[in-house]
């Protein structure tokens, strides 16, 4: 028997908590078997969380012995790059701007982009070329994401379009509260940003101290340099304004919706 | 390391003992687990993986487990 063979025999999966929760079930025996593992068995640990605590000393074993194995959140670049990787592996590419489509309808967010790869690869079949089209059409928007169309076209006062996507909110059955709730939260992100990148953060600090996820950190930070504070302030207060009539009053949604984009672009003329 | 690290390395170079995949991201999770059940042949896995979720399997059942001589040798 040669050595390659002997370490495929006996492999044990540990799966679940191996942290927090479940290492007190016992901690000392596995730091036992850390200190002799068996020599014909390799044994995985499936941590699912961002860091173990380094102060135990069953974490300090297993820093010691194991091999460790990275499965953080990918950063938006090094997500992109391996769905490239994968979908040229089978002979797909992607046309130039369908990668960002599939980044800013996911997030960034790599277990979402492969979700999607899969589909996206079954419908290319034929061309082997992944088109923007296909994307926007097999990769569903998420509430927070279109309201962001909507939030630029607010704050371009581009009003016909502005109504446009919030009737297809409305359409989409969303409630008026809730995309207005959105709204709000969006420009709540904006002047944070602003402000915070008035005094000279770097956008990974920023990220640190909101604890947003940083793509939204990015583009907010893309948003924000064309408009002043004022600007985006006015338009917080307006829909504060909108959400307490919206409450407090029967009027039509959609009718104060149109009446905050009127006031908003009047006062910033 | 990361995970494209890890296939390279199973592919060439031999088997540590101990692994710890850590992180938050069940799809990479999850490539990991595939990458290391690749190694063995199809037909050897039901005697010689082991599978535990320790939310509900105790610590010593599983480390008996690991402890055991394969069966396939």
């Amino acid at each position: 028997m040669n050595g390659g063979w002997s370490f495929y025999k006996n492999r044990v999966f540990l799966t679940g908590s191996t942290s927090r929760g479940s290492l007190k079930q016992d901690p000392a025996l596995l730091q036992d078997y850390l200190a002799h593992p068996e020599l014909n068995t390799t044994l995985v640990l499936l941590a699912p969380y961002e860091k173990l605590d380094g102060r135990k000393a069953v974490t300090k074993a297993l820093k010691k012995v194991a091999v460790e194995v990275s499965a953080a959140p990918l950063a938006e670049r090094q997500a992109r790059l391996a769905i490239e990787q994968r979908a040229q592996v089978q002979g797909f590419h992607f046309e130039s701007g369908a990668m960002d489509e599939l980044v800013k309808r996911t997030n960034a967010d790599y277990g979402q982009m492969m979700n999607y790869l899969s589909s996206l690869l079954l419908y290319a079949h034929d061309e082997e070329v992944i088109t923007k089209a296909a994307v926007a059409g097999l990769v569903p928007q998420s509430l927070d994401e279109n309201v962001f169309d909507l939030v630029q076209a607010v704050l371009q006062r581009r009003q016909g379009q502005a109504m446009d996507l919030y009737q297809q909110l409305i359409a989409a059955q969303q409630q008026p509260l809730q995309i207005n709730a959105v709204l709000v939260s969006q420009f709540r992100l904006l002047i944070q940003v602003k402000i915070l990148a008035q005094r000279g953060l770097s956008e990974s600090t920023i990220t640190k101290q909101l604890k947003v996820h940083p793509y939204r950190v990015k583009l907010a930070l893309q948003t924000v340099r064309q408009y002043q504070l004022a600007a985006l302030f006015k338009a917080q207060m307006g829909l504060v304004t909108t959400e307490q009539q919206l409450k407090s009053t029967t009027r039509d949604p959609e009718l104060l919706f149109q009446m905050f984009l009127l006031q908003f672009s009047r006062q910033a003329q | 390391m990361d995970i494209p690290t890890l296939k390279q390395q199973l592919k060439t170079a031999s088997t540590a003992q101990v692994y710890l995949v850590l992180g938050t991201q069940s799809e990479l999770q999850n490539e990991a687990r595939q990458a290391f059940l690749t190694l063995i042949p199809e037909e050897e896995r039901v005697m010689n993986v082991a599978s535990f979720d320790l939310e509900e399997t105790p610590l010593a059942t599983a480390l008996a487990d690991a402890k055991a001589a394969p069966f396939f040798w």
